[in-house]
C-alpha cells in the first residue's frame, strides 16, 4: 500500500530539546537533517511525507528515544503532531512459531492466543531491539499490516505542561511521582 | 577516572549529551501513503499524549533507577557490577582471565554493550579491593585509561572470594533469557558500598556515595555490634586533606571540602603531592592554567612528574609569596573541590531509599550477622546429616543388619528388613530413619563392611559431634562470633589500608586576600568616576578585579562599592582607596562642618564592616554639611593638623593645632568632638608619626594550623616590626617566620612561639648508627631558611626539643636488660648537664646505658623565663620505644603525639 518509504537513521540518542530555542535545530546536526529531510523549515506546506513514524527498540532506551524525539517535534513543529502526522511504529514483542506457522505477537494476549493456536512447544523469541529482527521479517512490520500508534494531542493537558513535567528540571513533585509509580521488572513482565 | 562511574551507563532525561548503548538501528520512518489511508492496524486503544509520555517516562525512569544507576542497599552493587563479579567468580580457576572474556561472559546476564561493561569493570578494578588486576588498568592519578580489554587480565582477590560469594546463601534468579542463573544479591559480608563509594545519575534522582576507610568501616561495624553509636567519614584513595564538618552523614545537602596537599619546596616552588578526590593531575593542571589565564593567580611554569605518586611542581614568578599562592590555589583552582554527597540506594530491589551512611553501615553489619547465622545454620544441618549417616552406618555394620536381607527376595522386603533390624538401635538418633537412608545403606560396598573399624567410626562421630558443638557455640554467641569475623577481616586484609585523607577543619580563604592585583585603580574626582580603564585620570593604586573601593565625598558621605572598568559613584570625590573588610588598622581622621554655618566637629574612626553600595553620612546629617579635612591613616599613624580660622572680630586664636592621637577611635556614626563653633578657613596636615595602635597580637589556631588575630587558639604574643615566630620541627629543623597571618607551617611542627633571640633551645637526639643519645643546647641564629640543628647523618632522629627556661628530662632505663635492670629513672636538669654551644655542635652523650624512654618534664612552677609576660608553651614529648630502625609508622605516631601534647599544654 505504501507508495514510497524512506528511512532516516538516527545516530544515538538525540538531544533533549526541551527549553531550548529554535537555534538548536540549526546547530544540532541531527535535528537539522531531520528538518531538511521532512522539508518543514518553512511550515507544513512542504512536508514531504504524510506519516512520520518513530521506530525504536521496544526496550527502555527505546522509550527514552521516543520521549526525546517527540519532545523535539512538539517543541519546534507542534503542528506536525497536532495534524496527526507523527506515529509510533509498533514492533512485535514475540515471535511464536512451530514448523508450520510463524506468528508475531504485539502483546501478551496475542502471545497466549498464539500458544493455544500453535499447540505444544512452539519456539518463542522475544524481540527487544530492532536489530534482533531479520530483514525479511522486518518487511512485514512496515508493510501492509504495519501497526501504528498515532500520537494524539488531546485537551486534557497542555503540551507545555506535559513537557515541563517530564522533560524539564527535576522537581520534588516529579521525584515523588517516579518513586510512587516505579515499575519493577515483574510489573514489566506482567505487562508484556 | 574512578568518580566518573558508569559514564556510559547512565543518563538523565534532560541531560544534554544523552549517549546510547546500542542504538544504531533506530530510525524514523518517513512513509508516503495515499491521501486517505491511515496505514496499519486498529486504533482501538487510543492513548493520549500525556498517557504516552507517562508510560514511556516511567518505563525508562524505573529502569535507570532500579537497574542501572543506583546501587542496592543489600550488597552495595549496581546490576552491572554484580554481574561482572558473578562472572569473575564463575570463571575463577585461580588464574587470570582476559577481561574481554569476562565481559563476554557477563553479557550472558547483562544484555548491554561490551564497552559499558568493560568501563564498569575497570572502575571496580581501579578501586583495588575486589579485582586483582594484571596489565595496564590505567592511572587514576593522571586519568589515563586502561588498555583494551583484550590486553588486560583479571581475577578475584582473596578478599573478594572471602566476603562476596557463597553459593549456599545466595538467592538465584533466572537470567534475562532464562538460560542461566544469576544472583539476586551477592551475600556480601562487608560494607562494600561504603568502602568503594558509588556514583550514578538516574532520572529524578542521583546517587553519590563517597568511599570510606576500610579499617574504620570494620571498626564501626564492630562498634555497632557492641551497641555503640557509629559515625563514619569518607577517605579518598588519593589522600589529601578534607573537611567533613558538613558531611551530613552522606545525605543530600551535605558538603565535603577536599584539598590537595601543597608544600613549599623553596621560595619559588610549590609541590602538590596529593590531589583531591574526583580530580586528576590533568584536570588539576588545567584548572591552574585557566586561573592563570584569568589573571587570578600568577604562575611561571607547571610540571607534572606524576607516575606512581602524584607530583605537580609549580614554579612561581619572583615576587609572589608562596604562602599566599597556596591559599590562592585553594581559592581559584581545583586544588580545593567541594563535593556534594547524595546517598541513595535501592532496598529490596524495588524501593529507592535515602538513608545516611551510618544507617547503611548498620544495615550492612546486620545483614552480615544474618548471613553468618545462615552459614552456621547450613553448616550445622550438614554436620547433623553427616552425624546421622555416620551413626546409621555404624549401627548397620556393627549389628550386621546387612545379614537380615539375605533371605529377602523382594526390594520391599529388603527395605523393611533393614528398617526392622535398625529399629532397636536408633533411639539416640536425632531424626527418624527414612527410606532414603535405607536405600543409601543398601549401597554400601562390601569392602567398606569388611574393613569397618568400630574405633575409627567412633572417632569420626566424635569429631562430628565436636564440630557440631563448636557451630552451636557460635550460633549461641552470634554477636561475639560476628565481631571475631570482622576482627579477622581487619587483621587479614587491613594492612596498607590505613586512612589516607587527613581530616581537618579548613579556614575559609578570602578570595580577595589572595587574588593577584593585576588592575590599576583610577579616579576622576570631578566627574565622579572610578575604574581601571580611566587611564587618563588620576592613578590611585593597584587593585584586583574583585576588590572593593571606599569613596569619600566632599559632602561627608561615604560609599563602598565593587571596582569595575568604569563606574559612576558620585561627583565631588575627596578620597578613594581599596577597602578591605574587617580592617581595623586603617583609621580615618575627619573634620567637618555641621550644616551651613554650623559648628565644626572632628572624629577618628575605622570602617571595618559596611553594606556595599549603601551611602553613609559621616556628618551629623544637617543639610549643607561639608568636609574640611579627611585623611586615611594606615596602621593608625599619628597625625597633627593645623587649623586656620576665618578672621572675625573678637576671634583671638586664628591658628591652632589638633593632635588626632588624643582623640579616641570611635565608630563611623559618631558625631565627634566639637572643634570650634566658628568658621574654619583651612586645615592642613602638619606632621605624621608612628603607629598609635597596639602591637599586633597573634594567636595560633592548632585546629586549622594557621595564625590569626581573632583570639582563636594560643596567644603567641604581641608582634611588631621584625619580630619573628620560632617553630621547632620533628625533622630536627627550626624555622623563623614572619607574623603575617597567611604564613603556612609544615606538618611536623612540634612547637611554635614568639622568637626571643636570647632563649636557647635544648634538644635530645638519637643516633641509630652510634646507638647513643646526645644532648645539646644552642641559640637560634637568624635565618630565613629552615635550619637543621641535629647532625645531618643517617639514622639521626630528634627525640625531644624545648625552649623552656629550665627544662628537665626524665631518663627511663630499659628494664629488660641486665645492666640497667635495677636503675631508677633519672631526672636531669638540662641546664646543669650541658652548656650553650654552637648551633652546629654535636653535643654530649646523654648516657651510655640502654634507655627506654626520654621524657621532657613540664616546667615546675616559677621556673619560666623571667621578665616574660607571656607564658611559654611547654612541649612534652614521650618516646614509646626507641628501636634501631624507627619505622615510618612510629615516626608518624610520634609527631602526632607531639602535636597533641602541644595542644594540651597550650
Amino acid at each position: 500500500m505504501s507508495t514510497s518509504q524512506a528511512v532516516f537513521s538516527l545516530k544515538g540518542k538525540p538531544l533533549n530539546s526541551f527549553g531550548l530555542t529554535k537555534k538548536v535545530v540549526y546547530e544540532n546536526e541531527e535535528f537539522n537533517l531531520v528538518q531538511a529531510a521532512l522539508n518543514i523549515e518553512d511550515g507544513l506546506e512542504g512536508l514531504r511525507y504524510n506519516h512520520v513514524i518513530i521506530a525504536t527498540d521496544a526496550d527502555v532506551d527505546g522509550m527514552h528515544i521516543r520521549l526525546l524525539l517527540l519532545t523535539f517535534f512538539l517543541q519546534f513543529f507542534p503542528d506536525l503532531v497536532k495534524k496527526g502526522h507523527v506515529k509510533i511504529l509498533q514492533t512485535p514483542l514475540f515471535r511464536v512459531r512451530n514448523k508450520k506457522e510463524t506468528r508475531y505477537c504485539y502483546s501478551e494476549e496475542e502471545r497466549l492466543q498464539a500458544l493455544t493456536d500453535l499447540g505444544k512447544n512452539p519456539e518463542i523469541t522475544r524481540f527487544k531491539g530492532l536489530g534482533e529482527i531479520s530483514p525479511d521479517e522486518f518487511k512485514y512490520f512496515i508493510g501492509e499490516d504495519m501497526r501504528l500508534e498515532p500520537v494524539l494531542v488531546t485537551k486534557d493537558h497542555s503540551i507545555e505542561e506535559i513537557l515541563t513535567f517530564y522533560m524539564g528540571k527535576n522537581t520534588p513533585d516529579r521525584q515523588k511521582f517516579i518513586i510512587n509509580n516505579l515499575k519493577t521488572e515483574e510489573d514489566l513482565d506482567e505487562k508484556d | 577516572m574512578s568518580t566518573e562511574e558508569e559514564h556510559s551507563e547512565e543518563e538523565e532525561l534532560n541531560q544534554d549529551e544523552a549517549n546510547s548503548e546500542e542504538k544504531e538501528e533506530l530510525s524514523v520512518e518517513l512513509i508516503e501513503v495515499g491521501d486517505n489511508g491511515v496505514p496499519g492496524g486498529g486504533d482501538d486503544n487510543i492513548v493520549s499524549l500525556s498517557g504516552m509520555y507517562e508510560e514511556w517516562f516511567l518505563d525508562y525512569a524505573s529502569y535507570v533507577i532500579l537497574e542501572r544507576a543506583v546501587p542496592a542497599l543489600e550488597d552495595g552493587l549496581k546490576p552491572v557490577q554484580r554481574r561482572i563479579l558473578h562472572s569473575l567468580n564463575e570463571l575463577d580457576d585461580g588464574r587470570y582471565n582476559k577481561v574481554a572474556n569476562v565481559i563476554g561472559n557477563t553479557m550472558k546476564y547483562h544484555p548491554h554493550g561490551d564497552a559499558s561493561i568493560g568501563d564498569a569493570m575497570v572502575q571496580i578494578g581501579q578501586k583495588e579491593l575486589l579485582i586483582d588486576c594484571q596489565g595496564n588498568w590505567g592511572n587514576t592519578l593522571t586519568g589515563d585509561g586502561a588498555a583494551a580489554p583484550r590486553y588486560i587480565e583479571a581475577r578475584l582477590t582473596k578478599f573478594a572470594k572471602h566476603v562476596v560469594f557463597n553459593p549456599k546463601t545466595t538467592v538465584w534468579l533466572s537470567s534475562y533469557d532464562g538460560r542461566n542463573k544469576e544472583p539476586d544479591n551477592l551475600p556480601v559480608k562487608f560494607p562494600l558500598l561504603l568502602a568503594q563509594g558509588a556514583e550514578g545519575i538516574a532520572v529524578g534522582m542521583a546517587c553519590k556515595i563517597l568511599p570510606h576507610n576500610f579499617i574504620e568501616l570494620i571498626d564501626a561495624s564492630i562498634s555497632h555490634l557492641r551497641g555503640k553509636k557509629v559515625d563514619i567519614y569518607p577517605d579518598f584513595p588519593h589522600g589529601g586533606m578534607a573537611d567533613f564538618t558538613n558531611y551530613n552523614a552522606g545525605l543530600r545537602g551535605g558538603k565535603v571540602r577536599v584539598r590537595a596537599t601543597i608544600t613549599k619546596v623553596d621560595k619559588k616552588t610549590l609541590k602538590i603531592s596529593d590531589i583531591p578526590f574526583g580530580t586528576t593531575t590533568d584536570t588539576l593542571i588545567d584548572s591552574i592554567v585557566k586561573a592563570t589565564e584569568k589573571n587570578k593567580i600568577k604562575v611561571k611554569k607547571v610540571e607534572d612528574n606524576t607516575a606512581a605518586i602524584a607530583e605537580i611542581i609549580i614554579h612561581l614568578p619572583t615576587g609572589v609569596s608562596p604562602d599566599k599562592m597556596i591559599d590562592a590555589l585553594y581559592a581559584f583552582t581545583n586544588c580545593e573541590v567541594s563535593i556534594s554527597p547524595n546517598a541513595a540506594v535501592i532496598q529490596g530491589g524495588n524501593k529507592p531509599v535515602f538513608i545516611s551512611v551510618n544507617e547503611m553501615l548498620k544495615h550492612s553489619t546486620d545483614r552480615t550477622v544474618d548471613l553468618l547465622k545462615l552459614e552456621l545454620e547450613i553448616r550445622k544441618a550438614e554436620l547433623e546429616n553427616q552425624w546421622h549417616w555416620a551413626s546409621l552406618e555404624r549401627i548397620f555394620i556393627e549389628n550386621r543388619i546387612y545379614r537380615d536381607i539375605e533371605e529377602e527376595e523382594t526390594w520391599e522386603g529388603v527395605i523393611s528388613a533393614i528398617d526392622k533390624g535398625l529399629k532397636p538401635h536408633t533411639k539416640h538418633l536425632k531424626r527418624k530413619v527414612n527410606e532414603e537412608d535405607i536405600v543409601r545403606l543398601t549401597e554400601i560396598k562390601i569392602k567398606r563392611i569388611s574393613k569397618f573399624d568400630a574405633f575409627k567410626a567412633d572417632e569420626t562421630i566424635a569429631k562430628i559431634e565436636e564440630a557440631l558443638k563448636e557451630v552451636q557455640g557460635y550460633l549461641d554467641n552470634l554477636i561475639p562470633f560476628a565481631i571475631d569475623y570482622f576482627k579477622d577481616l581487619k587483621d587479614t586484609y587491613g594492612e596498607g589500608r590505613e586512612r589516607k585523607t587527613e581530616i581537618r577543619i579548613f579556614d575559609s580563604i578570602s578570595a580577595k586576600k589572595v587574588i593577584v592585583t593585576n588592575k590599576k585603580l583610577y579616579v576622576n574626582r570631578e566627574e565622579g568616576f572610578i575604574g581601571w580603564t580611566l587611564r587618563k585620570d588620576e592613578f590611585i593604586s593597584d587593585c584586583s578585579e574583585i576588590d572593593d573601593v571606599i569613596v569619600f565625598f566632599a559632602t561627608g558621605k561615604m560609599l563602598v562599592t565593587r571596582v569595575s572598568d568604569k563606574k559612576f559613584v558620585g561627583k565631588g570625590i575627596i578620597h578613594v582607596s581599596v577597602w578591605k573588610k574587617g580592617d581595623k588598622r586603617t583609621i580615618y581622621h575627619l573634620i567637618y562642618q555641621d550644616g551651613k554655618g554650623g559648628a565644626s566637629y572632628m572624629k577618628r574612626f575605622d570602617v571595618s564592616s559596611i553594606t556595599r553600595d549603601k551611602e553613609y553620612d559621616l556628618t551629623n546629617g544637617a543639610t549643607g554639611s561639608k568636609v574640611h579635612y579627611l585623611s586615611c591613616n594606615p596602621n593608625g599613624r599619628k597625625e597633627v593638623v593645623a587649623v586656620k580660622m576665618r578672621p572675625k572680630p573678637n576671634l583671638k586664636k586664628l591658628r591652632f593645632d589638633i593632635d588626632f592621637e588624643e582623640l579616641i577611635i570611635k565608630g563611623r556614626g559618631s558625631k565627634g568632638n566639637r572643634v570650634t563653633k566658628d568658621m574654619i578657613s583651612k586645615v592642613e596636615q602638619k606632621e605624621v608619626g608612628g603607629s598609635t595602635l597596639a602591637a599586633r597580637k597573634v594567636w595560633w589556631d592548632d585546629v586549622v594550623r594557621r595564625l590569626n588575630d581573632d583570639g582563636r587558639g594560643t596567644l603567641l604574643g604581641e608582634f611588631r616590626g621584625e619580630d619573628k615566630i620560632l617553630t621547632l620541627h620533628q625533622s630536627g629543623n627550626y624555622k623563623l617566620s614572619g607574623f603575617e597571618l597567611a604564613t603556612k607551617f609544615d606538618h611536623d611542627l612540634i612547637s611554635i612561639e614568639k622568637w626571643k633571640p636570647s632563649h636557647p633551645v635544648a634538644a635530645v637526639y638519637w643516633s641509630s648508627v652510634k646507638e647513643l643519645y646526645y644532648i645539646k643546647r644552642f641559640l637560634v641564629e637568624s635565618s630565613s631558611k629552615k635550619v637543621l640543628f641535629i647532625p645531618e647523618e643517617e639514622g639521626v632522629e630528634l627525640v625531644v626539643a624545648s625552649t623552656q627556661h629550665k627544662p628537665k628530662i626524665k631518663i627511663v632505663y630499659n628494664k629488660r636488660l641486665k645492666e640497667t635492670k635495677h636503675l631508677k629513672d633519672k631526672v636531669e636538669e638540662v641546664n646543669d648537664i650541658i652548656d650553650i654551644k654552637g648551633l652546629k655542635a654535636q653535643g654530649n652523650q646523654l648516657t651510655k646505658l640502654a634507655v627506654k624512654d626520654i621524657e621532657l618534664l613540664a616546667t615546675v612552677e616559677g621556673e619560666e623565663w623571667p621578665v616574660e609576660v607571656f607564658e611559654e608553651p611547654i612541649a612534652q614529648i614521650v618516646e614509646e620505644q626507641i628501636d634501631e630502625t624507627v619505622s615510618e609508622e612510629l615516626r608518624k605516631t610520634r609527631s602526632r603525639r607531639c602535636r597533641n601534647t602541644f595542644r594540651r599544654s597550650s
